[in-house]
This record gives structure tokens, sequence and C-alpha cells, in this order.
């Protein structure tokens, strides 16, 4: 009985969510938005790789005698030809999607973008006082019903979200790979995962939709939690990685060659700033489309943390995400669950 | 149209929206984006310090070389004039680098912020009967939609603007970069020209709310808008890279060049005139010289050259526009921020906040310009709203 009543609600909020010309407004958006930014990015790896770079030339563009006074050495520097795009040193590496150019997923897109199409979305679907819910709560159906409708009802609508998106980059990624089953491995796993991680920001939404009574302050509570996650914690995994790799040098290459797990505070505080949200997803992303269990090579003259090795694997990034995403829809169903009756 | 009501209007939309509790959430945002931006020039220049140590045998300025993704010159200008203040040293640059590490994360999400801030705001009136009350008022309507339009601005301008200022006070406490006058003035101005971008998008917001009259509907059609500002931004940087001249590299050194520069001669004596190497050098060197200064001009040329024709792009990127005043402001080095690649001997007058903003002048009048438009349809709007 219970069960039934769970789709009769989920139906509900759908059929309302689906029918407002803005959503089909919003997947419009998504499929243009993926379609045009991938697209020119793909214009861009397919350039010159001989580019310029501003670092070759701040040396070149100095005066001799300005060169003279900072003592710069050509010798230091390696040969221009030695520049490769990171995308073109991973394509050169991944041979299994047989492509003619990089696949190039507009993932620093979708990782600024999804947070905050999902928490809006989390916001309008969550049991509020407004809608049809005071109506639907009168209704025979437990609470923890109720909630894990709309629950459901935001993974459905956040799935359309994300394959809108996919949906335009995969039209431009079947003009690049030829194999369109390799093509429908790449996009599901790009898909599941862009899902969960929009999860963790609907299910944000969703929860302070039900803490807070105004919604203006729950969209700048989210918005907020969004700015640390997506803002802050990129720079502060920056600064853990070199930290750590520039205090335990030799700890840090033993375990990316093979050694011992670190077992220090430092090392696992570290770890758990690599798997907060945009941290996680970032380097799934960048793991998945270079279809290599490494992630990109970085500078490990500045003790980047992007040196392939064992420090990442999509697995641990996906268990991270799970886990937000259970965490922020959880915070809402408790906090629902104890509300009084008729407060919804 | 009396001053007294218009004055009183103001000042009760400015107090509504400065007390709220989404203005203490603005605020605490903008001064953790900069702490982070602190933070980030920490690590960073300890990286490179760190890095100098490792490659260079003891040489503090011989650069390690990152590679980098292709960009539009703009952005290569950009992350150009951070690798100048990274691998300064001692560290110069002030408040400024910790800002710039941090703009363009602002540019984005500042659009978000002032929409979501104003997009419920009418529409919420609307709903809830407030606004029968308002525009029931015996004040002009046009009085109304004024002191809204002001009051929201001068609260947005000035949360942003304590927001940031808070992040770079307690920055500036817990870092030891030497900052001077001119880093305070030009950051100073910087964070009062991103309140007046905030500003323009709380405008925006507010239209939207009013047309729309309802908040869901206002909500999505706010985050559409910022949705496309980011793709236009994302999309307009990929086409300029994708579009600009390709520079070529200059030929590889000789070995009397490398030899040279190894030398103690040629480490140790600044003051040297190009004849004065050249006599040390011999005449391959000279030659190299000569040729290094000509590459360098013609370079200068074609750099300059597409840096202009990629500000055209801000007439349809306010991110672009915003962040050409960023160029311009955030360095203190140049009177054009892509002077950075002339040969040193041009840096000309000596660089000024003044030149700098004069440099910026026409997308800073683009952002007037947007503002005052915004400001004259939503007046028109909110005088015409049917309650």
């Amino acid at each position: 009985m219970q069960g039934h009543r769970l789709l009769t609600v989920i139906l509900s909020l759908l059929k309302t969510t689906l029918q407002r010309r803005t959503t089909a407004v919003l997947y419009g958006v998504m499929v243009v938005l993926t379609m045009v930014t991938m697209g020119t990015r793909i214009a861009v790896v397919q350039g010159d790789v001989n580019s310029f770079q501003p670092v070759y030339a701040l040396i070149e563009h100095m005066t001799p005698r300005g060169m003279l006074a900072h003592g710069y050495r050509f010798s230091a520097l390696p040969p221009p030809s030695s520049f490769r795009d990171p995308a073109s040193v991973l394509f050169s590496e991944s041979a299994s999607f047989e492509s003619d150019v990089p696949i190039e997923t507009p993932e620093g897109l979708l990782v600024v973008a999804l947070p905050f199409i999902a928490l809006l979305i989390g916001a309008s679907l969550s049991p509020r006082r407004d809608g049809p819910v005071l109506t639907l709560l009168s209704a025979p159906i437990r609470r923890v019903t109720f909630y894990l409708a709309h629950a459901v009802a935001l993974i459905i609508v956040l799935a359309l979200v994300c394959a809108a998106a996919w949906i335009g980059g995969c039209t431009l990624l079947l003009l690049t790979m030829p194999n369109p089953w390799q093509l429908i491995q790449l996009l599901t796993l790009l898909l599941s995962y862009s899902l969960l991680y929009a999860i963790v920001f609907g299910g944000i939404g969703l929860s302070f939709g039900v803490l807070f009574t105004k919604r203006v302050t729950s969209l700048m509570a989210g918005l907020l939690l969004i700015m640390v996650l997506v803002g802050v914690m990129p720079s502060l995994r920056e600064m853990s990685g070199r930290t750590y790799a520039s205090n335990h040098r030799e700890e840090f290459i033993e375990y990316i060659e093979g050694g011992a797990v670190p077992t220090d505070l430092a090392w696992s505080i570290d770890r758990a700033i690599q798997h907060t949200p945009a941290n996680a997803i970032r380097t799934i992303f960048w793991i998945t489309e270079s279809y290599s269990p490494d992630s990109r090579p970085g500078c490990m003259y500045c003790g980047s943390l992007q040196k392939p090795g064992r420090g990442y694997r999509v697995a641990g990034g996906v268990i991270a995400l799970t886990i937000a995403a259970m965490i922020s829809l959880a915070i809402g169903g408790f906090a629902f669950l104890c509300r009084e009756e008729g407060t919804a | 149209m009396s001053m007294k009501p218009l004055v009183f209007l103001t000042t009760f939309f400015m107090t509504k929206r400065l007390a709220s509790g989404a203005a203490l959430l603005l605020t605490v945002l903008c001064m953790l984006l900069l702490l982070s931006g602190f933070l980030a020039a920490v690590e960073r220049t300890e990286g490179f310090a760190s890095a100098y140590e490792r490659s260079s045998g003891g040489n503090p300025v011989s650069l390690p070389v990152q590679t980098l993704d292709k960009g539009s010159v703009h952005t290569q200008v950009w992350k150009a004039t951070d690798y100048a203040y990274l691998h300064s040293y001692p560290i110069i640059g002030g408040t400024l680098l910790p800002l710039r590490l941090t703009a363009r994360w602002l540019f984005i999400i500042l659009p978000f912020v002032g929409m979501l801030l104003s997009a419920c705001e009418v529409s919420g009136e609307l709903e809830t009967g407030v606004a029968q009350t308002l525009y029931g008022a015996p004040v002009p309507r046009s009085a109304l939609g004024i002191s809204r339009v002001i009051g929201d601005s001068v609260a947005v301008t000035a949360l942003i603007s304590l927001g940031i200022a808070l992040g770079l006070a307690i920055g500036g406490l817990l870092v030891e970069y030497e900052i001077g006058t001119a880093h305070v003035t030009r950051s100073a101005v910087f964070i009062l020209v991103l309140g007046f971008y905030t500003s323009i998008f709380v405008q925006l917001g507010s239209l939207i709310s009013a047309v729309s009259r309802r908040s869901a509907s206002a909500l999505w059609v706010c985050i559409m808008v910022g949705l496309a500002i980011i793709g236009i931004y994302v999309s307009s940087d990929n086409l300029l890279s994708a579009a600009h001249a390709q520079y070529s590299s200059f030929q590889r050194p000789p070995m009397v060049v490398n030899r040279f520069l190894s030398s103690p001669q040629g480490m140790s004596n600044p003051s040297m005139t190009d004849e004065e190497v050249a006599d040390i050098g011999g005449p391959e060197l000279a030659r190299y010289m000569m040729n290094l200064a000509a590459h360098q001009d013609a370079l200068h040329g074609l750099i300059q050259a597409d840096y202009q024709r990629e500000r055209w792009v801000a007439l349809i990127s306010p991110v672009h526009a915003i962040w050409e005043v960023a160029q311009q402001l955030l360095q203190d080095r140049h009177n054009f921020s892509a002077e950075l690649f002339a040969p040193i001997a041009a840096m000309d007058p000596p660089p000024s906040i003044r030149r700098s903003l004069a440099a910026a002048w026409p997308e800073l009048a683009g952002l007037v310009v947007a503002w005052l438009v915004l400001f004259a349809i939503n007046v028109r709007v909110l005088s015409k709203l049917e309650v």
C-alpha cells in the first residue's frame, strides 16, 4: 500500500516539475551549453601544439640585459617542441577509444554548473509548506515514504538534467569516436558519475528547503556551501597536496611508486580534502575521459599530486561521492521526520 | 517628485537588505573566498620557492617550467602576470596576488549570487500580498522603483566590499607580504567595481522577478541566465584561443650564449651594455641578441593586436568585461597589462592606478551603461506593476 502511495507522490511531483516550461528550457540550455563548450574546446585542442606559452614569452621578451641581470639561463628550459597540451598527452597515452582527436569533456563547466542547477531543483522539490504538500500530507502516508518520494523524484529530474548535458556532448563525441559502443560506454560512465555529483547538491537543496523556512535563506545557505565545496576546496586541495608532497617527499614518492600507504594524520587530512565532491568528480572525469587508470600528469617540481600513480582511483572518488550524497539527503529526511505534524 | 519619500524608501530597502540573513551569508561567502585566495597564494609561492631549490641548484631565479593549457591571449597575459608575482623574490604584489587567484571564480559566482538575492524579492511581495500594502502607500510608483533599485545596489555593493575587505584584512595579518599603499588602493577600487558588477545582476534578478511574478519561475530563469553567462564566457574564451595567431618560439640559443649566460661575467654584471656584452661574447652572441630583439618586437606587436581584438568579446560576455578591468587593476607593474610581454625598456612612464583605469575605460563604461539601462527598465517595469 505504501509502495503505491510512494509511486503516486513521485508521479505527482514529476508531473508538476517536468510540465513547467522553465524545466524544458533548462534541458535545452544544458544541451546547447555542453555542445558549444565542447565543440569550441575540441577546436582548441586540435590547434597547433606549438602554441604560445607565457613562461617562454616571459623569458624571450626580456631584453638581453634584463636576462643577464636576472641570471636567466636558456639551458634550463626544455625545447619549445616539448610542449603538449595535457589533453594531447593523455590522448597519446590512451588508444583505447580509437578516437582521432583527444576526448574532451566539458568537465570544468559541469563541475561548476551542476551544483547550482541541482541546488535549485532540490530546493524547489523540497517538501515545504507551499504547493500541494499539505494536501498530500493529510493523506494516510508515512512521513518517511513521503520524504523518500521527494528524494526519488529529485534523482529522476537530476538524471534527466545530466542526460541533457551529455546528449549535447554526445553529438560532438560522435564526430571524434568512430566506435558507437565505446561512446555508449564512456557516456554511461560520465552520466553515472555526474548524477552522483548532482545528487550531493540536490540533496543539499532538498535538506536546506526543510531546514530553513525562507526560500532565499535556504538558497543563500546552499550557495555558501557550494562556494566552500566547489570554490574553496579545490584551493585547499592544491595546498594540502603540495604541502604533504613537500614535507613528506620520500614517503609520497614511495607511495605513488607502489610502496606503503602513509598512516600519519597529515595524510588522512589530505585524503579527506582530495575526496570532497568537486575534487573527487574532477579527478573521476579526468581519469574516465582519458580511459586510463591514472590522472593527468602534473608538475612534480611544485610537489603537485597530479603525478600518475596510485594516488587516484575512480573507486575512491565514487565511494566519497556516494557517502556525500547519502548524507546530504539524510539531513533533510531527519529534519523532516522530526517536524511537528502539519508544519512541513 | 519630492526627495523625502525617495530617501526614506531607499533607506528602507537598503536596511531591509542589509539586515537579512542572506546578507550575512553573502559577506561570509566573499570573506571565505578571499581567504582561500590567500591560502592558494602562500602555498603556491612556497611551492615555487622549493621548486627553485630543487631544480636550479641554488640559483633563485632560474625558472622551473610548467606546461600550461592553451588559452586566449587574455588568459595567457593573466597567467603570465600570476607567474611574475609567484616567481618574485622577495614576494611582490601584496594584496593583488590573492585577489588575482580568486577573481576569475568571483566573476562567475557573483552573477548567481546577485540574481538569487533578488529573484524572490518582487515576486515574493506579490505572492504574499505585501506588494498591495507597499504600492498602496501615498508615494509615486516611480519613487518605489527608483528607491528599490538604488537601495539594493548600494546594500549589495557594501556587503561584497565588506566581505572582501574583511578577507583581505584577515589574510593580510596571516601572510608576510609587504603590502604597500598602491596595493591597498588598487584592491579597494577593484572591490568597489566588483560590488558594482554584482549590483547589475541584482537589478537583473529584480527585473526577472517582476516580469515572471512567481518566485519559482524567477529562480529558474535566473539560474538559466547564470548558466548562459558561464557558457558564453567559456565558449568565447575557447574560440579566442583557437583563433589567435600562432606565436612562434625563438630559435634555440647557440652554445656560446649558454656558455656566456652561465659564466660569472654573464650572471653577475647587470649594468653591462649590449656593446659590452657583444665585446665579451663575440659576434655570434651579438647577432643572436640582435635577432632576439627583432623577434621580441614582432611578437609584441602580434600579442598587442590579438589582445585588443579579444576585448570586443566584452560586448557579449559580462565576465570578460569585468575581467578586463581586473587585468588592468590587479597588477602594478605595467601601464597596460599586455605590456608584460614587451621589452623592459618600454615601461615608461611608471604605472599608476589612474593609467590602469584609463586602460580599461571601455569595459568600465560598458558596465555603467548596462547598469543604467537595467535601472531604466526596472523603474519602468516596477512603476507599471499590477498588484
